[in-house]
């Protein structure tokens, strides 16, 4: 199919140059502010050398990464089978909708909301506390709050919608037939979903996770209320340098520091997703 | 036929343009939430049903308000803005905040003199409108015995069940200048005061105020160096949490007018200044925001006078006011020291 020169410069130009006005000018602006100095205003290089060379800077990425990581895994956990019970047990459609419904609208409440919320379940006299003392699983409330767990949990139920619809989408459109197969052909359910159906949701369980990986990499709000200070990611080392220490050249380098780790980190993911499909 | 609709069109244009030429509009930076509402309340709505000028209020936090200023030097949007004491300094440096001319803002004369900051060739370039104070808030079902030091917050019984704020707060870093002070340190030797809150067993450090609240309010933190006007706040809605002033001092800052370099409209946000500062609006925002006024002989009722910063019977010379200029240059160095001894202990 050819279409129209113009057509394609309109539908290639407005994204492109959403993409230019909202991201690389901003980008590029806080790019070039990492190589100022706060205090004569001169070019250097200083505040690379000063992340690269401090341990504590690695340690807060590190951190980063990793809370990310155990959040893309417990959504991924969660919210698979979740997609999975939506698309082929749930089967009426109204029902479905409602399911679709109940989980979409935690988006349109402010995760700084959800985040109080949690603060209220999670605490030493909250919920899951209360819960677990009531059932003796433990004798007295069990710090929760403001742990690395803590933080997880929270960012976990914020991006659980993004894995459930982009891994519901994909199983949606795969070919029933080809479970039926399997199963004639003497598969076990289970042999039959291992070999047939996840393999071919791989491509909304890659998108779901590199959706929540990033997002939870730049996340501020939920590990902001719910670290309670004591754990500290990027997202809140840069906040600090712009809001409170107005140390704007370095919130730039830690700022950038972070985009290029992610990008690497993901470079790295799909590089390794591309070899193993090949092998 | 066009034409003339146009010209019909532009002169009715111009004829609803005029009355707002006559009747001048300030835009004014304000704080968000109820700070802000309060200014509304105490400052704007009289100040135009006195003056028939009218106020445009912009909410933001001071440090943002201190970025549109820089962005707009030279053609500023806004005539007048509110900044805290410690980010008021920055935009002094900075050259966008202009002179305070006793002669046009007469009021200043009535102003404690440590409300009015002054550069270094006494010019004028910001008034106080109101102290507040970090001190001790606790939960007085849980605290049998009212605190009144600092070191309070070390008592075995509140382990783990105490707050304190971040240097994201505006009161973090003033507050672990606080406790640097009173274990020995100062601000170019700060290890006392590291030394001591590495071992200060915290619930949570708050960064916004909201949170430190609902931390009392959850009953996860049961005392900490919180918000006098915070504390109030939250027993006003029929919390059992009050507020004591440390022996040691509390870490306290203000909040200040400042006219914009360069505003179009000078006159009338010179009268806006005025209208702030004098004792009328004073009242009203102490009794709204619980702030200590900077302005002389205000007379409070009981209730506000007991919920003072300075306790009932202290005035502004029991606040810990910090030098901000040395604050502000030692933000970076102490933020470090705090991220890498404090929290990441």
């Amino acid at each position: 199919m050819r279409i129209n020169p113009w057509s394609a410069v309109l539908l290639l130009g407005v994204p492109v140059a959403f993409l230019f006005i909202f991201f690389i000018v901003p980008f590029g602006t806080v790019a070039v502010a990492s190589f100022r100095m706060p205090a004569d205003g001169g070019w250097s290089a200083a505040n690379y050398v000063k992340i690269a060379t401090d341990g504590y800077y690695w340690g807060a990425l590190y951190l980063t990464f990793k809370i990310a990581l155990w959040v893309t895994l417990l959504v991924l956990v969660v919210g698979y089978p979740l997609a999975y019970t939506i698309t082929y047990n749930v089967r009426s459609t109204l029902l479905r909708r409602i399911i679709y419904i109940v989980i979409v609208t935690p988006l349109f409440t402010s995760s700084i909301v959800r985040a109080f919320g949690w603060l209220v379940l999670l605490g030493r006299k909250g919920m899951v506390n209360d819960t677990l003392v009531a059932l003796d699983f433990v004798d007295k409330p069990v710090q929760i709050l403001f742990t690395e767990g803590g933080i997880v949990i929270g960012m976990a139920y914020i991006m659980l919608p993004f894995m459930v619809l982009t891994v519901a989408s994909i199983l949606q459109n795969i070919n029933t037939s080809l479970l039926e197969a399997a199963r004639d052909l003497g598969a076990h359910p289970i042999v039959a979903f291992l070999k047939v159906t996840f393999p071919l949701s791989l491509p909304g369980v890659i998108a779901g996770s590199l959706i929540v990986f990033t997002l939870s990499v730049s996340a501020y709000v939920t590990p902001s209320i719910l670290s309670g200070g004591k754990k500290t990611v990027m997202s809140m080392l840069i906040y600090q340098q712009y809001a409170a220490t107005l140390n704007f050249p370095f919130g730039a380098t830690l700022a950038v520091a972070l985009l290029v780790s992610t990008l690497l980190l993901i470079a790295g993911y799909l590089l390794v997703i591309e070899r193993h499909a090949k092998g | 036929m066009r034409r003339i609709l146009m010209l019909g069109v532009t002169a009715a244009g111009v004829a609803l343009a005029a009355p707002s030429f006559a009747q001048e509009k300030l835009v004014v930076a304000i704080y968000g939430g109820n700070w802000g509402t309060a200014i509304e309340k105490c400052v704007f709505q009289p100040f135009t049903a006195a003056t028939g000028i009218g106020v445009t209020s912009e909410p933001s936090v001071s440090t943002v308000t201190r970025s549109k200023l820089q962005q707009q030097k030279g053609n500023p949007a806004l005539d007048a803005v509110w900044i805290d004491g410690g980010i008021s300094e920055l935009a002094m440096a900075d050259g966008t905040v202009g002179t305070i001319d006793p002669k046009k803002v007469p009021n200043i004369a009535n102003v404690i003199d440590e409300g009015v900051y002054k550069r270094k060739d006494g010019s004028i370039y910001a008034a106080s409108t109101g102290f507040y104070a970090v001190g001790l808030t606790y939960n007085t079902k849980e605290v049998k015995e009212a605190p009144s030091s600092w070191w309070d917050l070390w008592k075995k019984e509140y382990e783990g069940k105490v707050i304190i704020p971040s240097p994201v707060n505006a009161a973090g870093i003033p507050f672990f200048l606080t406790i640097n002070k009173a274990a020995g340190g100062d601000i170019k030797n700060v290890q006392p005061g590291v030394d001591r809150l590495k071992t200060l067993k915290v619930s949570s450090y708050y960064d916004a105020s909201g949170q430190g609240a609902s931390n009392f309010q959850s009953g996860e933190a049961i005392i900490g160096a919180h918000y006098a006007t915070a504390a109030w706040g939250l027993a006003d809605q029929g919390l059992p949490i009050a507020y004591a002033v440390p022996k040691e001092g509390a870490p306290s800052s203000d909040i200040r007018i400042h006219l914009v370099e360069g505003t179009k409209k000078k006159e009338s946000a010179e009268k806006l200044i005025n209208f702030a500062i004098s004792k009328e609006a004073a009242t009203c925002l102490s009794e709204n925001l619980y702030v200590g006024p900077a302005t002389k002989g205000v007379t409070l009722t009981d209730k506000a006078k007991a919920r003072m910063p300075w306790g009932p019977n202290g005035s502004v010379k029991s606040l810990f006011l910090p030098n901000w200029e040395e604050v502000n240059a030692n933000r970076d160095r102490l933020t470090e020291i705090w991220n890498k001894q404090v929290a990441g202990k």
